[in-house]
């Protein structure tokens, strides 16, 4: 029977009598798990392995992107040009060099500006397509402190628009600095799912993606255009986010790159459900394009309704007739 | 704080070793610091007024066990006085809104009632129900706690706080005598019960969390092809329940290192061959209280008939309305109501002998009881649940919603958690696992397996549990 004195020592008692064991333990334990540090993502090894199952979020396409430094013409923008063009078609079009397609789910004009920028770190593109969609001119837009937001920005990009990390993001942003297993614990679950058979994104598409499955019943067309299109408000050339796309343009030319617009291909559900708000939108893009006198490229006639997966993305047959028109459409631009 | 999260992942051990490192004498006022500090992570208001609520139902309890008349008066002012809390923060919009649109659907009338729009505390109904089992114990005849300390860590314990297991005081304060003493095993079972739990919720409930999500919205789209509705159900059953049961896992485990051991809340429930037999091994701290405190006080089984099915629908429409304050939620409620009704009654009418094929045939209708219940329980509104329930039905539409190698993986899951349970329960002793005894230098490399697995594991965002909103 332990004495009243000994009972109120806790756990100390067990750990002081096993304290060498502990400590080698402890040690053995850093060892490895510096060990890890140092040979998987220090030695840029798991940079240069990393392999994902689905491009579709901001990590996970800088990954893929740092294989592809070759780039000459760049896509960037929301999950719209995502699905929508296919680099090996266009550059088949419009011989103007490899490309790759930076565009992202969710994506907005700030994480476009960010994503853009962060592949000019290690892309060197002559010209680069901006996917302008019609809530890039919305005017009730502003910027919002996303988990995909802190993946694409530093912390000081995020105080700079106004969103500076808390406490716990700080913590946890430290932590994910000096341990990247934990920093890149989500790319490093890609890599582990791209291992099963079949999974592993074809890198071949150089950043082109379409979800599989299909969302095109009427009923759902509807309610995703209702939704999507819900609470916007005025379309303008000087919504907030037009402004963050005209300062990347001017940021583009200042480092000689060129620049055009695409207008991304829409559900013809999308128009009947929120037709003068699209139209309104178009003229607020036509106006922005003109603003800075870049190039518009509009290849939506080689979709029809049958051609889409949901409202706002095309099924791949289509999207290779889309790429193929703004291929030649990026040729005329090369001639003019 | 999230269990799943770094802050939980630095507040635990820092806990746990001032904890330790106290005289025994200071260890309960530590673990009210400790709970305080869980709570007002989230909101510092809100942690105040459950100190409030604490002090009340403290006083409360000492009235109640010094009263000797009007104590029936006594113990409904005080429930009423607890359940308006939390009719205030959860249940006040909800009936003002559904007043107003029954009279202006009905009368024609042009209510627009102002809503106050509240934020509902963390775990204001656990709580509350602790609280009420609190009051109607000592008014049957139980001694109220006289320590105040000991009542406020029974009330504010933080690894129960938010979803449960409900405490029972007569289990829970006890225990606060033997604090003095460290015990290693049951240190031990809750490090293996927090490294359970965190798998279940991180690893299988996360992951199965927006297979959900997108049939879900796809019936809240108003088209869900029949397959993928089923398998939709089907995810969301195993993601509610390895997110619960993982939430409670982790609880157990985290009082076990302070020394408390708190009753199980699931006893393989998917393998449940009745009605009853479900509620008996799902949620059980939560059907405990339910037929303790609603269920019997109405009359419990021992009425005629109807009577019986009545108690038992309300009791069920209630236990819906705890989940949420919306119809949808007392719908799910209801119809597992109506079900345990015309179980009882059939039960009363025809005796079948025990048979496997009764055993088989009874999982099967639970199980497809319980997977068309959920969706009047996940579903936002009716109109989804109607469409979830008619694709259930074979009047699917489309398809493609899950792809081919989520509904792998859900199909895969159920079946492994079915086979490990089938092995638990039968005592399969080739599949029992003997630990060899390590040296240090193998516990430091498992320590780094450890390590390198749980910031694998560790959430990218918010991963809140599923119960939290409850």
């Amino acid at each position: 029977m332990p004495t009243a004195d000994t009972r109120d020592l806790g756990p100390w008692p067990i750990f002081l009598g096993h304290a060498r064991a502990i400590g080698v333990a402890i040690a053995v334990c850093l060892v490895v798990l510096v060990s890890i540090e140092l040979a998987v993502f220090r030695s840029g090894f798991f940079a240069s392995h990393v392999a994902v199952t689905d491009p579709q979020w901001p990590a996970a396409k800088l990954a893929i992107a740092t294989r592809q430094p070759d780039a000459q013409v760049l896509y960037v923008g929301d999950s719209t040009i995502m699905t929508s063009i296919l680099p090996t078609i266009v550059s088949t079009q419009c011989e103007c060099g490899p490309g790759f397609n930076g565009g992202f789910s969710a994506s907005n004009p700030w994480l476009t500006d960010a994503m853009t920028r962060r592949l000019l770190g290690f892309m060197h593109p002559k010209l680069v397509v901006i996917s302008v969609s019609p809530w890039t001119v919305d005017g009730s837009a502003h910027f919002a402190s996303t988990e995909l937001a802190r993946q694409v920005m530093s912390p000081a990009e995020l105080a700079a628009h106004g969103a500076p990390l808390d406490l716990g993001q700080t913590v946890d942003t430290g932590l994910g600095s000096v341990w990247s297993t934990y920093g890149q614990r989500q790319l490093l679950k890609e890599w582990l799912s791209s291992l099963v058979p079949g999974q592993r994104y074809n890198e071949s598409l150089l950043g082109y993606y379409v979800a599989p499955g299909s969302a095109n019943s009427y009923a759902r067309l509807v309610a995703t255009a209702d939704r999507l299109f819900a609470d916007l408000g005025t379309a303008t050339p000087s919504a907030p986010g037009a402004v963050v796309i005209r300062s990347l343009v001017d940021d583009l030319r200042a480092r000689g790159i060129a620049v055009a617009f695409l207008i991304p291909p829409l559900h013809p559900a999308a128009y009947e459900e929120a037709g003068p708000y699209l139209e309104g939108a178009e003229a607020a893009i036509r106006e922005l394009a003109a603003q800075r006198g870049v190039p518009l490229i509009d290849c939506r006639a080689t979709a029809s309704a049958a051609d889409f997966r949901d409202v706002t993305h095309l099924l791949e047959p289509a999207a290779e007739r889309h790429s193929a028109c703004v291929g030649e459409r990026i040729r005329a631009l090369a001639h003019d | 704080m999230l269990f799943n999260s770094l802050a939980y992942l630095i507040f635990l051990p820092v806990a746990w070793t001032i904890f330790w490192a106290l005289p025994a004498r200071r260890r309960l006022d530590w673990m009210l610091v400790s709970s305080y500090v869980f709570y007002a992570s989230w909101s510092i208001p809100y942690a105040a007024m459950i100190f409030g609520l604490v002090v009340a139902n403290y006083l409360f309890g000492l009235v109640l066990g010094r009263a000797t008349t009007r104590r029936r008066a006594l113990l409904t002012g005080f429930i009423a006085m607890d359940l308006a809390v939390l009719g205030l923060f959860k249940y006040f919009d909800f009936f003002m809104a559904s007043f107003a649109a029954t009279a202006n659907a009905v009368l024609g009338a042009d209510l627009h009632p102002t809503l106050l729009g509240l934020i509902l505390p963390l775990g204001i109904s656990f709580f509350t129900f602790e609280f009420i089992h609190y009051l109607v114990d000592i008014y049957r005849g139980d001694v109220p706690v006289h320590s105040f300390t000991k009542f406020h860590v029974f009330s504010a314990f933080f690894p129960t706080q938010i979803a449960g297991p409900i405490k029972r005081f007569q289990q829970f304060v006890p225990s606060l005598e033997s604090l003095g003493r460290f015990d290693t095993d049951l240190a031990k079972e809750g490090l293996w019960l927090i490294a359970r739990g965190l798998t279940k919720k991180v690893l299988l409930g996360d992951r199965l969390a927006p297979w959900v999500s997108d049939g879900i919205s796809a019936a809240a789209d108003g088209a869900i092809g029949t397959t993928d509705a089923w398998i939709t159900m089907l995810a969301f059953a195993l993601q509610v329940y390895f997110d619960f049961s993982g939430y409670t896992d982790i609880a157990r485990g985290s009082a076990a290192l302070f020394g408390f051991r708190i009753p199980i809340n699931f006893d393989m429930p998917y393998l449940a061959t009745s009605l009853a037999d479900f509620w008996r091994r799902w949620h059980i701290s939560l059907s405990t209280w339910l037929r303790d405190y609603i269920y019997f006080p109405l009359g419990g089984s021992r009425r005629s008939m109807p009577i019986v099915m009545r108690n038992l629908f309300i009791t069920f429409v209630i236990a819906g309305l705890w989940h949420g304050a919306a119809w949808h939620y007392a719908a799910f409620g209801a119809m597992w109501g109506i079900g345990l009704g015309l179980q009882q009654f059939l039960r009363s009418r025809i005796a079948l002998p025990p048979s496997r094929a009764l055993s088989v045939g009874g999982w099967l209708f639970t199980m497809l009881f319980y997977l068309v219940s959920l969706a009047f329980f996940r579903c936002p509104d009716f109109d989804a649940a109607g469409v979830m329930i008619r694709a259930m039905a074979g009047q699917g539409i489309g398809a493609g919603t899950l792809s081919l190698r989520a509904s792998l993986f859900v199909i895969g899951t159920a079946a492994a958690l079915l086979l490990t349970w089938q092995a638990s329960r039968e005592g399969w002793t080739a599949l029992r696992v003997t630990m060899p005894r390590l040296g240090p230098v193998a516990v430091g490399a498992a320590a780094s397996a450890v390590v390198v697995i749980a910031s694998l594991a560790a959430p990218a965002g918010s991963d809140a549990f599923f119960y939290f909103q409850f």
